[in-house]
This record gives structure tokens, sequence and C-alpha cells, in this order.
């Protein structure tokens, strides 16, 4: 019977483990999908963040990216390895560079920024979730948005919020992997890598300890401090001989966080106490806790509202148009950005520097010159010398324009010395080194622009030349500017570039661009003598038609008596003479009051020479 | 599933493979008549037999390459390398050196091609049996204009790749550091050196201390500037100048720094006193660069005519002179002529006595006193016997400029720019007891192509027979003290 009766039990005990297992499929499929669906709700509000944080970095403040790429040249190499990481922290900076030069490609740089911010807020919330034990997403959703908003800030540069990112992931782990005095232990060499941001997991880690049990953990904290103290220290000491406060705080600096000095440091204190502030909970109204679709809306509307009122509030229309202006004239875009210009008018200094460059480029600078809010002293046209501020970077490039490559060449090169190799910085170097024949000089700064992202086809052009010299005369902007560089030799004045130009160009008369930025300056100084002494090289350099600002400012250089016979066989449009005529007129109308006058001037004549000689 | 030798073998046939890319092309190459191209270009020289191994790179085509190196006594060594770069065996090489002081080394080189291997005409240079001083101390900065970042001062081990910073700038607030002096060149571990800005000074390191001492009383009207440490060690003699740095526009050469002012005074380091060396007619006269006879009785300078308010910057040249000088007394004699450069539309400066004290070697320029950015900048070898000046075979095209005797006068290291025209490179030649050079070569670096991206210049060497232990946290100290001032004294 027993072994008749075996079969049936064989089979009952398959239908009880089928029915079973079915049980248990469907209870982890439930779950699974429950799972699914909280990872969702808490994932979504998230990756609205992301978007939201991406359009602002990528599309609508790209020049945050911009900025940041253009400060430093990243080359793959191990020299510059070897010359970055030299101090504890600098490995962090590293990162960041390699980071930063993504933003070559504002896709791709605000995807890295926004990446990381988003990070940022999901280890926050995985730390309250390890501390506490429950989900928690609207506390990290306001954490995020300080770290927006101090990105938003186009000088905070990207390894910033690296460098506390690597904390909060450090932080993560030491409490749900490493035990006993691991942490502490480790903790010297993580401070090799991220240097003074460190101090923001000792911190934090302190905290922790602190709330889990003073009386067992304080060897704990003290040994964190007192070793990493004493390992700086030996460091001062026998390796590295910087000062203790430089190497205990590198790379933290007010410059390289936008001079957010407040703002970082809730950042940062938010960070530190967060042992602290997850136990605070943000209570939702019951009916949205209950109904799990609508809270996941919820969130995801804070999420809406918080990325986006940050990027509003953050975006800054100034600094978009300069840098757009920038990144077209880095482009060599010059009737782009003339026409960017028009569209976006900018009373910026250095937007209309650039854009004056544009219109020498373009052969339009005494045509168009006053339809910008010229500087009186001169600036917009060519800026001082002054070594620590943005000025050096930009200098250059008005020498290199008007052919007087050694100074240009300088600009950078003093540039390069006193902030590190930057971009632009080095094309104006080869650019410079190529024009003036120094094709061994040339070849050593083209070897380190092959070695680099975004650079790398440009440099490969410039290797090609230096290959075959033969190409550099029939290249479209080093041919021309070897044919425009200034042959006669004096010395640079440095202070006072409108003198530079003077002496280049009473040997290099037939110079076109000193030339024109010759006559700007006259004009922008209202030196009539000058204007009308300037008529006689018109022809000489190769003009067969006055441009129309020296023929306004020829009609006025007449009116004060002086002699327009410099003209030569040139002469003044009569369309000119009769908008001179409704100048006058106008004014006189209004009682030859300056005041009363000046919207119906700037209405009609607001882009001429007239209008700037009344009103700048 | 692939078993663990499997993996073992195909690691080992992998080895064969890679070490059959490389190998030793033995006795099969074919021979060409052609010279084979090196970077850096260390062919047809005399080497010191303590030198470091003079890594190189063969620049001709080839899928694999070999170098052996060969003398009469000992094993030769051979070195094979895939990308052409030859990085010798340090003790290999020291140990085939030796053996052969005085020899010849002969350096075969392969290139494999499409044929097979090819052996290139044989390279041989010369191992002189002087030694060379083992330490070189040079700053080390960019070829720049006006501004700084980083400088350093370091110090070279030539008998291997080691390198040490002696001074960092960015230790001490960024502040400008020049012109390093030895005394005793190089046969002590004093040495002084200039620090300028908010941590400024003349710091003098002797028995393990920094001392900062200020070197300019009231008295005197410009700071103290080129140092010569007088050989017995009680003096340091400088040029106290007022320049001027002037910027090309046009030329290649792009920098112009000129003497406004100059003249020659001397720092007594027991006394504390700095005074004015009284030499007959000084003030119709820019005195500048001293320089002390190895036996310290005769100061070398460089002279040229006051320049007025306005001056032609290319008509300035400066001859070379000498005053007898009293050791105890501080005083100076009757000025002598040794070398009119201006007859030849020439100038001097940088004069520097061979240790023996038979020639002095001088760069040779057109105009000026600054010959660092001067393309036609050579060194001069007089010799103070006869008199006669003798343009040096270690010329080239561009500047050849700031050198360096070694402590036995047997080596001369001295700046060039001729690898690109922009950076200083320091170049080492033998000069023989009749003041001959033979073909420099530039001081080795471990990594064959380390100059080809380098974007600093190595200036002022100065040979040292001691390795200067200091480390550069060391002067940050004495940076923040006071300076010791200088006191004033008269002849």
């Amino acid at each position: 019977m027993g072994r008749e009766l075996k079969p049936e039990k064989e089979l009952w005990k398959t239908a009880v483990t089928l029915q079973a297992t079915n049980f248990i499929m469907k209870t982890v499929n439930t779950n699974q999908t429950g799972k699914k669906k909280e990872l969702l709700a808490g994932l979504l509000p998230l990756l609205i963040f992301f978007t939201g944080s991406f359009i602002f970095f990528a599309l609508l403040a790209d020049y945050i990216g911009f900025f940041q790429e253009k400060q430093s040249l990243f080359v793959f190499s191990g020299d510059y390895l070897f010359n970055t990481i030299r101090q504890p922290g600098s490995p962090l900076v590293y990162l960041g560079r390699i980071l930063t030069t993504f933003c070559y490609y504002p896709v791709a740089g605000g995807f890295l920024i926004s990446l990381i911010i988003c990070l940022l807020i999901l280890m926050i919330s995985k730390i309250i979730t390890l501390l506490t034990g429950r989900s928690s997403i609207l506390l990290p959703l306001i954490a995020g948005t300080v770290f927006l908003i101090l990105q938003g800030n186009y000088q905070y540069l990207v390894y910033n919020n690296l460098g506390i990112l690597l904390q909060v992931i450090l932080f993560y782990v030491s409490v749900k992997y490493l035990k006993g005095f691991l942490p502490v232990i480790l903790f010297p060499f993580w401070y090799l890598l991220t240097g003074g941001f460190a101090w923001i997991f000792a911190l934090i880690y302190s905290v922790y300890l602190i709330r889990k049990s003073l009386k067992q953990e304080w060897p704990k904290i003290v040994i964190l401090f007192a070793f990493t103290l004493l390992f700086i220290w030996c460091l001062k000491e026998f390796f590295l001989f910087y000062p203790f406060l430089s190497l205990a705080v590198f790379p933290l600096s007010p410059e390289d966080t936008g001079s957010q000095k407040v703002l970082f440091a809730v950042a940062a204190g938010f960070v530190i106490l967060l042992p602290v502030l997850a136990e605070i909970r943000i209570r939702l109204p019951l009916i949205l806790r209950r109904f799990e679709p609508r809270k996941m809306i919820v969130l995801s509307v804070a999420a809406v509202l918080l990325a986006g009122i940050t990027a509003v509030l953050r975006y800054n229309r100034v600094y978009d148009e300069y840098f757009k202006a920038e990144k077209l004239f880095s482009l060599g875009k010059y009737r782009e950005l003339i026409s960017y210009t028009d569209r976006h008018p900018s009373t910026n200094r250095l937007t209309i520097y650039l854009n004056n460059i544009a219109l020498c480029e373009t052969g339009n600078l005494n045509e168009r010159l006053f339809h910008y809010t010229q500087s009186p002293d001169g600036l917009s046209l060519f800026l001082k010398w002054e070594m620590y501020g943005e000025v050096l970077r930009r200098g250059a490039y008005f020498y290199y324009t008007t052919g007087m490559i050694n100074e240009a060449e300088r600009w950078a090169f003093e540039n390069m010395v006193m902030k590190g190799i930057a971009p632009e910085d080095l094309r104006i170097l080869i650019k410079s080194e190529i024009i003036n024949g120094n094709y061994a000089v040339a070849s050593k700064y083209v070897s380190m622009l092959r070695r680099t992202l975004a650079y790398r086809k440009e440099a490969k052009e410039y290797a090609l030349m230096l290959a075959d010299t033969t190409l550099i005369d029939r290249h479209s902007e080093l041919g021309t500017k070897r044919k425009e560089k200034i042959g006669h030799d004096f010395f640079s004045i440095t202070d006072n570039p409108y003198i530079n130009i003077e002496m280049a160009f009473a040997a290099d008369t037939f110079n076109r661009k000193l030339y024109d930025y010759r006559m700007a300056w006259q004009m922008l100084t209202e030196n009539y003598e000058g204007i009308a002494s300037g008529l006689e090289s018109l022809e000489r350099v190769g003009y067969n038609k006055i441009p129309v600002h020296i023929q306004e400012a020829a009609l006025v250089s007449r009116m004060s008596g002086l002699s327009l016979s410099g003209l030569g066989g040139l002469t003044i449009d009569p369309q000119t003479e009769a908008r001179f005529t409704q100048f006058l007129q106008t004014f006189s109308s209004y009682g030859n009051n300056l005041k009363t006058a000046q919207p119906a001037l700037k209405k009609k004549f607001g882009n001429t020479f007239w209008y700037y000689a009344f009103y700048h | 599933m692939r078993s663990i030798p499997s993996y073992i073998f195909a690691l080992s046939a992998a080895l064969i493979m890679l070490y059959s890319c490389t190998g030793d092309p033995g006795k099969k190459a074919g021979v060409t008549d052609e010279t084979p191209s090196l970077t850096p270009d260390y062919s047809g020289t005399v080497i010191p037999y303590n030198i470091a191994p003079m890594n190189f790179r063969i620049e001709n085509e080839g899928s694999a390459f070999f170098a052996r190196f060969q003398s009469a006594n000992g094993k030769a060594i051979g070195v094979p390398s895939r990308n052409g770069n030859i990085a010798i065996p340090a003790r290999q090489w020291k140990k085939l050196l030796e053996e052969n002081k005085g020899g010849e080394l002969k350096i075969a080189l392969f290139a494999r091609g499409p044929e097979g291997w090819t052996e290139f005409r044989t390279i041989t240079n010369t191992i002189a049996a002087d030694p060379i001083d083992p330490y070189i101390t040079y700053r080390l900065l960019y070829p720049g204009y006006e501004s700084w970042k980083e400088i350093f001062i370091k110090q070279r081990n030539l008998e291997s790749f080691r390198e040490r910073s002696i001074i960092e700038n960015s230790l001490v607030e960024e502040n400008c550091l020049n012109c390093h002096s030895y005394n005793n060149t190089g046969n002590t571990e004093s040495f002084m050196v200039h620090m300028r800005g908010s941590l400024g000074g003349t710091y003098f390191y002797n028995n393990g201390n920094f001392l900062k001492v200020n070197l300019k009383p009231e008295e005197l009207k410009n700071g103290a500037v080129y140092p010569r440490w007088h050989p017995s060690g009680k003096y340091v003699a400088y040029s106290s100048n007022k320049i001027v740095q002037q910027f090309h526009s046009a030329l290649n050469k792009k920098v112009e720094v000129s003497d406004l002012e100059s003249s020659l005074v001397l720092y007594d380091i027991d006394k504390n006193e700095i005074m004015e060396l009284d030499l007959p007619e000084k003030e119709k006269y820019m005195d500048t660069y001293p320089e002390w006879s190895p036996d310290g009785n005769y100061l070398y300078f460089c002279r040229a005519p006051a320049v007025g308010e306005v001056f032609h910057y290319d008509s300035v040249r400066y001859d070379l002179y000498r005053v007898p000088f009293d050791q105890e007394t501080r005083l100076t004699g009757p000025v002598e002529l040794i070398y009119k450069a201006s007859v030849i539309n020439k100038s001097v400066s940088f004069p520097r006595v061979s240790p023996e004290g038979y020639n002095i070697v001088i760069t040779l320029h057109n105009y000026g006193v600054f010959p660092i950015w001067h393309k036609e900048a050579d060194l001069v070898s007089i010799d103070l016997r006869t008199m006669t000046a003798t343009n040096m075979s270690l010329n080239s095209d561009f500047t050849d400029s700031y050198h360096s005797w070694s402590s036995n006068g047997r080596w001369l290291a001295f700046s060039s720019k001729r690898i690109d025209g922009l950076t200083a490179r320091f170049f080492i030649s033998y000069v023989d007891s009749d003041g001959n050079s033979s073909k420099p070569f530039i001081m080795p670096q471990k990594d064959p192509e380390f100059y080809e991206r380098f974007l600093k210049s190595f200036n002022v060497p100065e040979f040292s027979t001691f390795e200067v232990n200091v480390n550069p946290g060391k002067i940050l100290k004495s940076a923040r003290n006071e300076a010791l001032q200088a006191k004033w004294a008269g002849n």
C-alpha cells in the first residue's frame, strides 16, 4: 500500500509546491512592481530636476561652461598630469578640469554639470534613507537647488560640486560598508585626493559619530582630526613645504567659488549637518501621502519649480550675451558676431572691444563704429595692460588684428605665465610663432594642442602648415596676417596702446587696419586736426570710398575751419552732407539745446559720429 | 572554458612575439652609410665618464630599433626599442664609461624596415678621463617677459636624473628669485640668492641656515644685482644697476634689457658692510658683471661709457676690464683693459675665468648688456697669457650665453637657445688645456623627448661639487624675519 500511495503523495506534494511557487512568484511580481513604482516615484522628480538643470546649463546658460573651459586648457598628457598634481587636492582639480574640457560642447558640459548636481541629490537621499530608514526626496531636492544656485555663477568651477559629491559618496560608503576605524585610517589618503574638501567628510562623519554615541566614538573623532593634522604638518615640514593653511584648504578658494562665501558655507553646512537634518521630516498633507501618484506629482512639480525658478534667477543676460559674443569671436565668426551684437545691443566694454575687432577684420570699423556704444577713453578699442584681471587674457586680440604680432604674443605669453595655459592663449602663441617664422617653438605648442579634446582638428591644420611651410602664405588667416605684420621695430609702450598704433603706422603707412584704428581713436577723442591730417592716408591704405564715420568727422573738421585737402581724389558723399545738414537743423529746431534735442537726434542720428561727439 | 595554463601559454607567446619585434638584430643586419639622426644629438662629442645615461630617440624610419654601446673594455650594452626611444640601463652605462675613461664609446644603431634590419654608420664619442662636477644648480622659469608665477631654483645630479628643488617661489609668496651664486664656485655648499617682492632681500645660505640681508643702505643708489663670490668666501662683488626692460614690436628678439646706470659694489660678509668699489673715473662709466680671478687678486668686469637720458640702446657696447684687488684692505688698483670688444662693434658680458686662471670665457654680442635675447650671442675664449680671443667652436646660430666652469676647468656648461630659438637649454662642452672646446651635448634627461615638450627655460647654470643640503621650505622661515641691514662703508 505504502508503495501504491507514494505516487499520490508525490502528486500532492508537487501540487502544493506548484501552488506555493505561483504564490511566491505573484508576490515577487507584485513586490517588484511596487518597488519599480517606488523607484520611479523617487526618480521622477530627480529626472525632472536633471532636465531643468540640463536645459539651463546646456542651452540657457551655456556661457558658464564656455567660460570655465576657456580658463584652462586640459592636455591629455603625463606632463600635464604631473604638473597639475602637486599638492593635496590637486587630483580633484585635475578631475574637474577633465570634466570642464567637455564644456567645449554645451550639451556634454550641461549633461556633466547637471549629473554632478543630481548625483548629489541622489546621494543625499540615499544617506537619509540609510540613516533614518525612510525615503526622502524633497530635502535632497532643496539641497540640490543650493548646488544649482552655486553652479549658476560662472566663476564657480566645476570641481567644487564634484568635491562635495565625493565627500557625500565617501560618507555613504563609510557608514554602509566601512567598519571600525577604517574610514579614519583612510582619511589622510582621501585628503590627498580631495584636499580641503575632505574636511567636509571629516565633519559630517564626526557629526554622525556624535549622534551615534559620543561616549563610544570620540576616539575616532579625535584620531581623525589629530592624525590628519599631523599628516599635513609632516607634508609641510618634510615634503611639500607649503604653508600649513594653504595645504589644509587647497583647492577651496573664494576666487574659484565665484566669491559665494555665504552660499557655499550654507551648502557645505547642510552636508555636514546631514546626520542631524536627516531627522527632519517634511510631511506632505495626508491626502497626498495616501495616494502615491499625487505625491509623485507634487514632488515633480516641486522639482520643476526649484530647477525652473533657480534657472530664471541665476540666468544673467549680460554674461550670456558677452560670452556668446566671445564665443563667436573665438571661432573667428566675425560677421555673425557683428550681427549678434546688432540683435543684442550691449554697453559692455569687452563686448564692444571684441565687436570693434570684428568690424576691423571685416573692413567696417569706421563704417559702423558708432552704431555701438563706444568708450571715450578708448577702452572699447584697445585694453590697457593689467596683470591680474581678465584684461590680459583678451588684450592680445587687438594687437593681433593690427599686425603687431610680437605684442600680441607677449600679452598671451604673460597671461600663460600668470594663469596657466588657456586655449585662446595657446592659439595666439601658435599663430604668432608661425607668422614670425619660429616654427620649432610653434611645433612645441601645436603638439600640446594636439593632445586636447576640442582643439585637435585645429592643431592638425597647424601641424600640416609646419610640415609644409609654403601652406602658411596661402592660409586665409595666417597668410594675411603675415602680410599685415608690422615690419618697423620700436619698443612697445605697454600702458598706451595708441602710441603703439602711432609708432607702427608711422612706418607701415599702408597698413589699413592700423589706419582704421588710428582714425577710430582720433574720432573717439575728437581730435579734429588728427582726423583732417589722417584723410590724406585714405587712398594710400586702399580706400576708394571714404568710410561713413570718417566722412562725418571730416565734415565737423571742415566746420571747425580745417582743410579737407587731404582727401585728394576722394569725395564726401552728398547724402552724408545732406544728413549733416539735417542733423544741424534738428539740433537748431530744439533751440540748440543739447538736452531737449537728444531724443530726436538719437532717433535719427544715434549711430553717427555727430551724435557721439555731442553726447558721449 | 580556458584553463590557467592556456593563459600562461598565450602570455608567453605574446612576450616572445614582443621580444621578437624589438630584439637584437644580431649579425643579420644590412649596412648603410647613412648617419643616424638622433634627438638629442649625442654624436661626435666628448662626454664625462660620470655623466648620467644619455638617452636619445632615433629619428630614422623603422618598425623596431636597436642600439649597441660598446667600448674597448667591458661588456657591450644592447638596448632594444619599439618607438626609437633608447633608454640606457644606468648601472651598465656607468660601468662601461668608468672602465673606458679616455677611450671611445661606439654606438651602433639599427632600424628594422620592411626588408629587415639595417645598421647605420657607427657613432663614436670620446669618454673624457676628467670628471664633470656632479651637480649643477639652475633657475627654471618661463622664458617670458616681465611677469612670473613659478620660479624654481633646482639642483640636478648630473650622474643621475635626480633633480630637487632648493627654493620654490610658490612657497615664498611668489616672489621673484634670481641670480644665485656659490661661494668658491661650487666647492662649498654656501650660496646666495636674491628675492624680489614682499619678502625681498638677499639670502645667504651657510651651515644649514639662511640669513636674510638688505644689501641696500640709503647711501647706495641702486640695488645689488649680479653677484660673484670672492674665492676666499669673505666678499661678494655685485653690480649695482638701474635696469630698464623694453619689448621689441617687430624684431624676433623680443626683449631688450639695458642698464641706465651701473657700478660695482663689494659686500664684506663678516663685517656686514657694503661699499662702492672706488674705481678711477667710475662716474664716466657703467660697470657690471663682476668676476674674480681664481686667486682672488683680480676683479674682472664689463664697462661701457655712461649713457645719458636719451641714448640708442643698440649703440651701447661693453669692454672687458680688470683691476687688482687687495684682499686685506679691500682696495682696488689701476684699471686694465683686457678686451676691447667695442672696436669690432661688439659688447661683452658674463666674464668667467677658468679655475686654472689661463683663460676667460665671455659672451660676445652686438650691443648692450643682456645677451639672453640676442640671437647672435656667442661664447668667446680669451687666453689670458697671450690675450688672444677665439670664437669657441661650441657656438650655434642661436643665443649661446650664460656659462659656468666645472671645478677642474675641463667642462663648460652654458645656456643655449639652439633647439628652438626661445627656450634656453644647458649644453656641456669639454674644454682642453689649450682652450679648445668639443661639440657640446645637451644635459641628458631620462625621457629623450623631454626638451621637445618642456616650455620652461633653464638658466644661470652653476656647477657644484656638493649636493646642497637645503629643502625649499627652509627659506620660508628666514623670509619672514626682518632683514639684516648691511652697513654702508667708505673705502
